[in-house]
């Protein structure tokens, strides 16, 4: 009987899909519930790409994760990137699909990265209209992942605020990076209890944990998220009292630099299945609520 | 905040090029370096993952240099970074330094039209034998299937592309001249063929979208009719042509 690759199971675990790691998935069934493509590396008119991301397709249900749509630039989106996300999306009908509140795009220049807006009224109106427009074409709702940041900006709104408000006027969902949430927290002086107290946890659709590195020659040391080693003990900490909360919730476990082999990723789920409640005895569960 | 989003996100895309610029909303914090290290580094991969024989051929300091410096000059204008990189060559040729390397960018050019080719669109290639089946097939649309490319280069170097191929280093460049190649994916593998000027003009006498008969005329106007002839063969022979316009050879 064919897969199943349009819906994923309750509180799903996955990992990103890079290039390397195809034949490897193909030859065998990688025990993960769901795999993650960054959009803008499998926008390809043909050729052997397409035809193993058709392939990957009929073994594992995919998340579409746009880095490049650029949804926090102060100008119109780029309709053609629009239209070229639209078409991956209904070609792959992926379970999940995401971008970032960020921005990289300015007059015909793509900086290549997720760069930070201040988040005021002016900067949620136009989220809100890009996300508006998004999520017509798409026909689906989309999941807006925090950043990690590394500056201060003269926000008038805190980014909790923002996103509860963002939800409230669009109907889009949250990818809860925890990884980005913890940075910023620490890089910012923030708190994290309260930020995702402030949160709307009912609209996060999706976590994700990633490594990152902590950079000692910055005057005061940052935290750079390179997601480029295991997670830290402190994420996998508040992904154990977030999913405990949210345990349906599927997570992806990222890794973009020094790409370690598919087992050492796969490593790094069954940590996450160790973390989550659903993989626990309910015991250990209930001596940590306690 | 007194400026406008447009305004503020002109000040931190400065900010971005001036590292040593303070811009008095921003202030001087150490994290916007990471941001500036973050596009820096990711257009220099980028480029690092798409010129590799480049690189190698440069060697890692040099390279990383002159993309360090393409990436200040050029940023990317869409996010599908497979597409960034246009004008390295370019730029590569426009480098004193380099004015006795030619070949180095006949390897740039090289590498920017094979992952075009990777990443063009499918297509059915034009059969020879179906062609000699139809009724008149001087009056076929044809063209160069997407995943082709004509490039012309300054010395033979596809002795050390295939050296480059095998991961050596070291290998011979061959004479000087006027190269002509074609690139042609089959499989998940892209060929690269060296072909007669003949060839190379009715490819792009082709991908204007004449006739298949107007195109041998042209050809061989500029050259002989019986190397248009050849030249069609070979471009058949390479699988580079498909129908276009919907036309249709009676199987």
């Amino acid at each position: 009987m064919p897969m199943d690759t349009t819906t994923l199971p309750t509180g799903a675990q996955g990992i990103g899909l890079k290039h390397r790691h195809v034949p490897e998935l193909l030859s065998r069934h990688a025990d993960v519930d769901f795999l993650e493509l960054h959009a803008e590396n499998h926008m390809s008119a043909g050729g052997p790409f397409r035809d193993d991301l058709a392939a990957i397709t009929e073994r594992y249900p995919l998340s579409v994760h746009g880095v490049g749509l650029s949804l926090g630039s102060a100008e119109p989106l780029d309709t053609a990137h629009l239209h070229r996300l639209v078409q991956l999306v209904d070609e792959l009908r992926p379970p999940l699909v995401s971008e970032h509140l960020a921005w990289s795009r300015l007059q015909g220049d793509v900086y290549n990265d997720l760069l930070p807006l201040p988040l005021t009224r002016e900067s949620l109106a136009v989220v809100t209209r890009h996300v508006d427009a998004t999520q017509q074409a798409l026909g689906r709702r989309l999941l807006v992942e925090n950043p990690s940041l590394y500056v201060h900006l003269d926000n008038t709104l805190g980014e909790a605020e923002f996103l509860a408000e963002l939800v409230e006027r669009t109907g889009c969902g949250l990818l809860l990076d925890i990884n980005n949430a913890y940075i910023s927290a620490q890089n910012l002086g923030r708190d994290l209890d309260a930020y995702l107290d402030a949160l709307p946890l009912s609209a996060v659709g999706e976590f994700h944990l990633a490594g990152h590195h902590l950079d000692t020659e910055a005057v005061p040391p940052l935290r750079i998220d390179d997601h480029g080693s295991p997670v830290c003990d402190a994420v996998w900490q508040r992904y154990a009292q977030l999913s405990r909360w949210l345990p349906n919730v599927p997570t992806l476990i990222e890794w973009d630099t020094r790409l370690p082999s598919l087992s050492r990723w796969l490593e790094e789920v069954d940590l996450a299945r160790h973390h989550h409640p659903a993989h626990r005895p309910l015991a250990t569960t209930m001596e940590e609520i306690s | 905040m007194t400026i406008s989003l447009a305004d503020w996100q002109h000040r931190f895309a400065e900010a971005l090029h001036a590292p040593d610029a303070t811009d008095p909303d921003l202030g001087p914090q150490p994290g916007l370096d990471v941001y500036r290290n973050n596009v820096r580094k990711s257009l220099i991969e980028a480029l690092s993952s798409t010129f590799p024989h480049t690189r190698t051929l440069l060697g890692e300091r040099f390279f990383t240099a002159v993309a360090s410096d393409y990436v200040r000059r050029h940023l990317p204008d869409e996010p599908r970074l497979v597409h960034y990189g246009n004008h390295f060559a370019d730029m590569l040729d426009s480098l004193p330094t380099l004015a006795d390397y030619p070949y180095v960018i006949d390897i740039c050019r090289l590498e920017r039209a094979r992952l075009d080719v990777s990443h063009a669109a499918d297509a059915t290639p034009l059969d020879a034998e179906a062609l000699a089946r139809s009724p008149d097939p001087g009056a076929l649309a044809c063209s160069p299937c997407p995943a082709t490319r004509h490039l012309i280069g300054c010395h033979d170097v596809l002795g050390l592309w295939r050296a480059l191929e095998r991961g050596e280093a070291r290998a011979g460049v061959g004479a000087p001249g006027r190269w002509h190649w074609l690139l042609v994916r089959r499989g998940r593998n892209v060929d690269i063929q060296s072909v007669t000027p003949a060839c190379g003009a009715l490819y792009h006498a082709l991908a204007t979208r004449v006739t298949l008969g107007d195109a041998l005329t042209d050809c061989g106007r500029r050259h002989d009719p019986e190397e248009a002839g050849e030249a069609l063969g070979t471009l058949l022979g390479l699988g580079a042509l498909t129908l276009s316009r919907h036309e249709e050879v009676t199987p």
